[in-house]
């Protein structure tokens, strides 16, 4: 059989992956034949036969024999020759030299199937330390599959790492892996225990005292509780279950004799818990705590076996027993006595309490560290959470970092001090700690904040009385950090502390700045620097803090602020403390105080602003604390935030340098591309990144009123930025702060950004500008889903997702003219529907919403997208007016089923045009959209023969529910008598009080919300209200109260009826308000700020007026249907056009535009594939749609076919539609001039057609 | 119907915001992500990616959506950006 040692020694990699020379220092013993080692190494060669011999099971009592015995003569060998030998062999950690990997276990990695790497390598180590050869042997069984490429070694290594993030393995000091020790003392009786006690820090004591070491529970159980074992192989130690073997050794030879093979169940029970070392330190242990029943020094074989084992004194016991005394007798700390009767004894040290190093100002941990053995292992994260804290305030702890490395050598030798993170982090949450920016230290962040308080308190007394001080000195209150980076790192040398535990990047900011390279901000020399410090002990201002506690890196308690002494109870998972609980009482507390010491009344507001911030002492006026502590915060955003945008630039400036080093060398390669990696940023900008984003969290909660309680930045995880936990609340002044940060960080960035850049930037910010709220609102939620981000928001991302798709549709064959005749080839159109078909389908399988909420969402935000997509790309062509007309022609009242503005657009959107105010300077450059109008659904009402007061009512009744302008609405909210005083339809104030109609005329109110009597000849009329205000009605008036004095009219067909006008005003006439539905109510908000498009300038002509007086057609009366028509999309390949008579007529513009509702209806419903739709060209009130299939081109006229055309090398060539007659005379028809209008259109606008084959 | 989902309500902290406000809410923070993302892609963006997205954007349909899917397809790490932004945001602006 190859020597276990030597077969390891075939392949070394380091734990990172590399390979390497092996390391002599472990497991491989080298076979040194030359030299002044030869003697050592020929005990080497004859020791590796022994080893091989063993079958190297390790915790077997027949292979501790033959170490026993190895290691007897090791130490005879050693002591004759007064050297040292190899490292492995004189490692008095014995375990080392044997290996600590079991061979048939390494070889299961190849054997068993695991599912990955890292329960493969769990699965082999259980619970024995291995080595770093140890990790070898476990990768060289992947040998082959290392060389298939199955595996690699960086990801065996890899699989390690992840295993000791996750705590799943620690790796320890001296470069060994183990799983975390979590038996040796049972721990649910523990758990028992702890729960049972009421007070946590006489639980630590009752624990300690309970538990002093696990050597001592097992020997409880040896003596009492054997009875305890499971015939079936499994027992309980401690109150843990553990496999035990299912044979006893093979070594013990009279099982009768010896009913309870104690000593062996101990050894085999710590095999499964411990490794060697481990059991030899329990036995040790043991000994050390058991006295001699003779009380003389030291204990014997028999006494021991005696005492602890109860074990007969059988020759195979003692003999077995014996070995381990030997070994343990050959260890450092253990000695053989002889008593006076010169009988050979045992003493062994008790094990020796850490040595105490202490590092900087940091206390020692031991103490700590024993909590975290215990806790961890015994009561729990809870309870070690809950004594962790109390330790660090009672010991002022001010580094847990370096408080962990010290932990690391403390003699335990097993924590990784990176173990202990999650627990700090943990204390960060819950608002104990706080992570500085530049170091991985935790001080108490209640002390840190108090510490900055004073010093900010301190500085701006300075600056009252000294002037101004300069922003980097006010700054470095922010920078300074409780011990400097500095003393740590020199304490990391000074310890020597091994860089394994540290990144590469800490290791070399360290050395950096322990060999002077560089300095951080001192505050001390800074203070010196300009002289502050002089002046401040001449003056002796510095009353408010210490200055020596300023400069000196130590953080004293401040004054007013003392540790909690005792510890509430705590449970698990530990409840954070409510931030609106405690401003709430911080409200109550200062409220009262204020107003007590005060005596006068201050504002409630004021005092709960105040009192929200930490500053509770009501000292000095609250308003101008409170805008002290404004400035000064709003002042360190200011200063962080230049500092930032500074480096930020800067930053950009190495990337893009660094992308056009990249992008020329591939160029001249001949190649094209772009540097991926962006090159990382410096601790600098990191940090102050952090910075900045800490001062904007500052002040954010000092606006939102928010106790100042963590502040989740720090430089190394500023990548992604903080994961801030659920159950947070928007603040309005936060979102205004942040948008007004945004803005002046983005103009601290441009001013430095390359033109091009700059431009980019200004015009993408333009489109957003350009987008109606509905768009704006969808995009919105789509950047906030698109990443899946919002929990759960995903159903509005599908819903958004599939409307957005069918708006890419809409705009699928919008041309791209280029005015430099390049033809764009960016976005194409496909790839824009295909990655929304794989955000849809993404977002349908992830949605969780039930279908009818589905369904329901995606139908608003569909309705709400197709209305406004409307909109906007008819404003891009027609200069807006379209939707005017829309709106115009659907309350007229077709019937077509036809509205444009009822697609279900419960988004309530509202489009405010005051949205504008909101816009940052450089959006607000961007031209606004004229402000809406709104469109009326037309009315006409008789003129009622009870006058027209009652006409007037009867008017306000048939407009209730329609959408009102916002001046037909003020007028229509008043009084009938009212508003016929103001059309002048009633004047009380003359005699002829009346005005004058007939019994065929009618009121009328169009579309544009004006209001016209129309008279019986239908040709004239009086405009009475112009859709802004009243022009009063001239005609003729009448007394009705005297109709016999009222002038007929010579025209009249009918006998006018002009009744008392007194008769017909109601007596208590209802608010116009109330009598409408409430729907109505809605409608008239909505309709105000609805951002639809301006309508046609309106036309007085007769040919108008008849088109206000006349009922339009419906739709089937205006299309003319071909044979080849099937069905509604035929619209879009003129197989429905509008009819001749109807296309050029203005009194038929309704109707036109009620036929390009349908057919753009039609058109949004088709896939983008089966056509390519080109800018609509308005023409007369109608449209001229150009529509590409493959190479031929179709002009439509309102669906009318006026022209074709067929695609040759992207140039399109035209031709009119004959069949629709030509010019006579020179007279051009005006399907002609339609045509002339879309073949300009189509050349002169450059309107780029798709190459076809 | 509030067109708003609950998660999405929960997760930017508007429940208590009046729904004309969550959708303002909304269209704000939708326009901080979206400027923060451009002036973030732009560094990543190469020169002829830069020429074809100038030229993307003299189109007059360009929408913002547009500008994000092109953006979302010439960065791989868009979504980074996206949630690094949206993180930043919300540490801003929720308390």
């Amino acid at each position: 059989m190859a020597g276990y040692n030597r077969v390891m020694s075939e392949e070394d990699f380091s734990v990172d992956g590399s390979e390497k020379s092996a390391d002599s220092a472990h497991n491989t013993i080298s076979s040194l034949q030359k030299g002044p080692d030869a003697p050592a190494a020929a005990f080497n060669d004859e020791l590796q036969k022994m080893l091989d011999a063993t079958g190297l099971k390790i915790p077997d009592i027949s292979a501790l024999e033959e170490v026993g015995k190895v290691r007897t003569e090791f130490n005879k060998y050693q002591w004759d020759h007064r050297e040292s030998l190899a490292p492995a062999a004189g490692d008095d950690k014995g375990g080392i030299a044997l290996g600590t990997f079991k061979k048939p276990e390494t070889e299961k990695v190849k054997e068993v199937k695991y599912k990955t790497l890292e329960e493969a390598i769990l699965a082999q180590i259980k619970n024995v330390e291995v080595s770093k050869d140890g990790v070898a042997s476990l990768i060289f069984p992947q040998r082959e599959n290392i060389a298939a490429e199955v595996v690699s070694r960086s990801s065996i290594a890899a699989a390690f790492a992840t295993l000791v993030n996750k705590g799943l393995l620690i790796r320890n000091l001296n470069g060994t892996f183990s799983r975390p020790i979590k038996i040796i003392i049972g721990g649910s009786d523990l758990s028992a225990q702890v729960k049972e006690e009421d007070k946590p820090v006489s639980k630590l004591d009752s624990i300690k005292n309970t538990l002093a070491d696990g050597a001592e529970k097992v020997e409880n159980w040896l003596n009492k509780d054997r009875e305890g074992i499971d015939p079936s192989g499994e027992g309980f130690l401690g109150g843990s279950k553990f496999n035990m073997p299912s044979e006893p050794s093979s070594s013990l030879e009279n099982k009768e004799e010896v009913k309870q093979p104690v000593l062996e169940s101990q050894i085999t029970r710590l095999d499964h818990i411990s490794e060697h070392d481990q059991l030899l330190s329990v036995i040790r242990t043991t000994l050390a705590n058991t006295k001699s029943q003779s009380g003389e020094q030291g204990i014997t074989l028999e006494e021991y076996i005696s005492q602890v084992n109860r074990a007969p004194m059988t020759k195979e016991n003692i003999e077995k027993i014996g070995h381990i005394f030997e070994e343990i007798s050959g260890m450092e700390g253990s000695s053989v006595v002889h008593r006076q009767n010169g009988t050979p004894a045992l003493v062994v040290d008790k094990p020796k309490a850490p040595e105490q190093k202490p590092l900087g100002n940091i206390p020692q941990y031991t103490e700590v560290a024993n909590l975290r053995e215990q806790f961890l292992t015994e009561a729990g994260y809870a309870e070690f959470i809950k004594h962790l804290k109390q330790y660090i305030k009672d010991h002022s702890v001010i580094s847990p970092m370096a408080l962990l490395n010290d932990i690391g050598e403390d003699g335990y030798g097993t924590t990784d001090p990176r173990a202990f993170l999650p627990y700090l982090e943990q204390l960060e949450r819950e608002g104990f700690l706080k992570r500085t920016v530049s170091t991985d230290e935790y001080p108490i962040f209640q002390r840190v904040w108090k510490y900055q308080d004073n010093l900010d308190t301190y500085l701006n007394k300075l600056e009252n009385t000294e002037g101004k001080i300069p922003l980097s000195i006010k700054m470095l209150r922010h920078d300074l950090k409780y011990s400097s980076i500095k003393e740590v790192a020199l304490d990391y040398v000074k310890q020597a502390r091994k860089s394994e535990y540290l990144t590469d990047a800490e290791v070399e900011k360290i050395n950096q700045i322990a060999f002077g390279e560089v300095e951080l901000p001192d505050p001390k020399e800074v203070l010196d620097g300009v002289s502050y410090r002089k002046e401040l002990e001449d003056k002796k201002v510095d009353s408010v803090i210490n200055q020596e506690e300023i400069i000196s890196g130590e953080l004293p308690y401040p004054d007013g602020f003392e540790p909690e002494q005792n510890l509430p109870e705590t449970t698990f998972p530990i409840p954070v403390e409510d931030p609106v609980a405690r401003v709430k009482s911080l409200n109550e507390k200062v409220g009262e105080a204020v107003v007590e010491a005060k005596g006068v009344e201050i504002s409630q507001n004021v005092v709960e602003r105040f009192s929200k911030t930490r500053h509770e002492s009501p000292i000095g006026p609250v308003y101008e604390q409170h805008e002290k502590i404004d400035e000064e915060l709003r002042d360190k955003v200011d200063g962080a935030r230049k500092v930032f945008a500074g480096l930020e630039v800067a930053y950009k400036k190495e990337v893009w340098e660094a992308k056009g080093k990249y992008e020329k060398i591939m160029a001249s390669l001949g190649a094209s591309g772009k540097q991926r990696q962006l090159p990382d940023t410096n601790p600098e900008y990191r940090e102050a990144q952090a910075a900045y984003m800490e001062a904007k969290w500052n002040l954010k909660n000092f606006i939102a009123g928010k106790d100042l309680k963590e502040v989740p930045f720090s430089y190394s995880n500023s990548l992604i930025g903080p994961e801030l936990s659920a159950k947070r609340v928007i603040d309005v002044g936060a979102m205004e702060q942040a948008e007004k940060e945004y803005r002046l960080f983005r103009n601290e960035v441009t001013k430095l950004t390359p033109e091009k850049q700059k431009n980019l930037i200004a015009k993408s910010l333009e489109g957003w500008t350009k987008l109606s709220l509905p768009k704006r609102y969808a995009i919105s939620l789509t950047l906030l889903t698109v990443g899946g981000y919002a929990l759960g928001s995903i159903t509005v991302g599908a819903a958004l997702g599939m409307a957005a798709q069918r708006t890419i549709r809409t705009l699928g064959g919008t041309a791209v003219a280029l005015a430099d005749g390049v033809r764009f080839d960016g976005i194409k159109r496909k790839e824009i529907k295909k990655a929304q078909d794989e955000r849809r389908d993404e977002y349908d399988v992830r949605a969780e919403t039930t279908k009818e909420e589905f369904i329901e969402k995606e139908n608003a935000l569909k309705a709400a997208y197709e209305e406004e997509e409307r909109v906007m790309r008819k404003n891009q062509v027609i200069k807006m007016g379209r939707m005017a007309a829309i709106a115009g022609v659907t309350n007229v009242g077709l019937g077509m089923g036809i509205n444009a503005t009822s697609g279900g657009v419960s988004l309530n959107p509202d489009i405010d045009p005051s949205r504008s105010k909101m816009l940052d300077p450089v959006l607000e450059t961007t031209p606004e959209a004229p402000a809406p109008k709104i469109y009326v659904d037309p009315v006409k009402v008789d003129l009622s023969s009870n006058g027209f007061i009652d006409t007037v009512k009867n008017l306000k009744e048939q407009l209730t529910g329609k959408t009102l302008s916002p001046k037909l609405a003020e007028l229509m909210s008043q009084k009938p008598e009212k508003i016929a005083m103001d059309l002048g339809l009633y004047k009380p104030e003359q005699a002829a009080e009346s005005a004058f109609g007939l019994n065929n005329e009618y009121l009328a109110v169009d579309a544009e919300g004006e209001i016209s009597l129309v008279h019986s000849d239908g040709t004239t009329i009086d405009k009475l209200f112009d859709g802004e205000k009243a022009n009063p009605y001239a005609g003729k008036m009448f007394d009705a109260d005297h109709q016999e004095t009222s002038p007929m009219p010579t025209d009249a067909i009918d006998t006018p009826v002009a009744p008392k006008v007194a008769e017909v005003i109601p007596q208590n006439p209802k608010p116009v308000i109330e009598s409408m539905p409430k729907a109505s109510t809605v409608e008239i908000k909505s309709s105000i700020s609805r951002g639809e498009a301006v309508a046609d300038a309106a036309v007085t002509t007769p040919a108008f007026v008849e088109v206000k007086a006349r009922v339009p057609f419906e739709f089937d009366q205006t299309v003319v249907k071909s044979p080849e028509y099937t069905g509604p999309k035929d619209m879009i390949f003129g197989k429905l056009p509008l009819k001749s008579e109807l296309q050029f007529d203005p009194k038929y513009k309704p109707e036109r535009i009620a036929y390009n509702i349908k057919f753009e209806r039609e058109l949004m419903s088709l896939s983008p594939d089966a056509f390519d739709l080109r800018f609509p060209i308005e023409y007369n009130g109608g449209y001229i749609n150009v529509i590409q299939t493959g190479k031929e081109l179709l002009i439509l006229l309102n669906g009318q076919k006026i022209g074709t055309g067929l695609i040759i090398d992207g140039q399109p060539g035209l031709q009119y539609e004959k069949s629709l007659g030509s010019s006579l005379l020179g007279v051009k028809s005006d399907f002609e001039k339609a045509f002339e209008v879309a073949q300009q259109g189509i050349m002169k606008n450059k309107m780029f057609f798709k190459k076809t084959q | 119907m509030n067109p708003l989902s609950k998660d999405i309500i929960a997760e930017w902290g508007l429940a208590e915001l009046p729904q004309e406000e969550q959708i303002d809410m909304v269209d704000r923070i939708g326009r901080l992500i979206y400027q923060a993302l451009l002036v973030r892609s732009l560094d990543i963006l190469s020169e002829v990616e830069q020429t074809e997205f100038d030229l993307l954007l003299d189109e007059d349909t360009t929408t913002p959506e547009e500008v994000v899917l092109f953006l979302e397809r010439k960065i791989p790490t868009f979504k980074l950006l996206l949630k690094e932004e949206v993180n930043k945001l919300k540490a801003d602006i929720l308390i």
